[in-house]
């Protein structure tokens, strides 16, 4: 079953590369750096952010960047077992398992927003 | 010239003689100049005849001479003694059995080359008075980089997925295939889909890297692997046909 979705979990992981590579920094220097020392002049206040994370364009944001993100690091996270000699498909499923948590869980939080 | 004396530690073992693998250690006058291959012609020539070793070109072109030295995979007719520190020590390619000394067994290798079909596949071949395949500058540096490879088995000994998966294709077979797959002359890419994407293929790759920073010939066996992931998965998801990879 894992094997025989092997190009899916690669996707997923080239994917979540991606995205993580191109908005994490940004988001992480926006919202936990510039803003609170006020380098935007509207201010990233939480009523504002939480209108931004609530149109449809930043609810999809807010999922794809979760999830993939998770995938991403579920995919480092097996292979790194592989490298380390873990035998079966164990962690796999457990990586793969979190990342599905993760993934229904995003979209929950932020839909319910 | 200024000889220098230096100490070898070199792995034995003689099946038919012991159980277990020992090491032994030589002490051998080197030139300045002189490559870790020399000083094992040298043991061999002067120092202890029994011991078992391959060489051919001594110019980095074969492929032969591959070992560990010091622990690292390295053609050894590449590897200047000057530049090691106190004891060297010489030990066979790791990730394949050993046949005896330094000699490893490269049957699987061979079988694995084999099975990715390395050479150009046509749906029918052109008469010869039809000319020949034209091939542009631009097509043909689409692959050239993967044609480099000697078969040194470097990337085999330096993978950490074959240590613990030993079917896996490895690095040089699969950036073989890969440069058959982008060559334009070539139209045999469905029939290696199954070798490279199959259970041992690919995927089973964690892209440490580890091939591509020993290669002598840089060939970039990880960049082959992980361009071979992605058309692979792209025909996996039906959005590339199987018989083109450009």
């Amino acid at each position: 079953m894992i094997r025989r979705l092997e190009p899916l979990w690669w996707i997923l992981f080239g994917a979540g590369g991606f995205i993580a590579a191109f908005t994490i920094p940004g988001l992480i220097t926006g919202l936990f750096l510039l803003g609170p020392l006020g380098f935007f002049e509207s201010g990233l206040d939480y009523e504002r952010v939480l209108g931004l994370a609530t149109q449809p364009l930043g609810r999809a944001f807010l999922i794809a960047v979760i999830s993939l993100t998770l995938w991403h690091s579920a995919h480092h996270l097996r292979h790194l077992c592989i490298d380390l000699g873990v035998k079966g498909q164990g962690a796999a499923y457990g990586s793969y398992g979190f990342a599905l948590l993760g993934t229904i869980a995003a979209f929950v939080v932020t839909l319910g927003l | 010239m200024e000889v220098e004396v230096r100490k070898f530690e070199v792995f034995r073992f003689r099946p038919e003689e012991e159980e277990e693998p020992t090491y032994h250690t030589y002490e051998v006058p080197c030139m300045p100049e002189w490559v870790v291959l020399d000083a094992l012609n040298a043991i061999k020539d002067d120092i202890d005849p029994t011991l078992s070793h391959r060489w051919s070109c001594r110019m980095g072109v074969c492929g032969s001479c591959s070992m560990l030295v010091n622990g690292r995979p390295v053609l050894t007719c590449n590897a200047f003694v000057k530049n090691y520190e106190g004891t060297i020590r010489v030990e066979p390619l790791s990730n394949f059995p050993v046949v005896r000394d330094l000699v490893v067994e490269l049957d699987s290798f061979m079988a694995k080359l084999q099975s990715v079909k390395p050479w150009i596949i046509r749906k029918a071949e052109k008469d010869l008075g039809e000319g020949e395949y034209l091939q542009s500058p631009a097509q043909l540096e689409e692959f050239k980089q993967y044609s480099m490879c000697i078969n040194c088995c470097l990337c085999y000994a330096a993978c950490p997925v074959l240590a613990s998966e030993p079917d896996f294709v490895g690095p040089a077979a699969i950036a073989l295939a890969h440069r058959y797959n982008l060559d334009s002359r070539d139209e045999g890419n469905h029939e290696r889909y199954d070798a490279i994407h199959g259970h041992d293929g690919v995927w089973a790759c964690s892209y440490s890297n580890e091939c591509s920073q020993v290669c002598p010939k840089h060939v970039d066996p990880s960049m082959a692997i992980n361009q071979a992931k992605l058309t692979g998965a792209l025909q996996w998801f039906k959005l590339l046909p199987k018989r083109s990879f450009t």
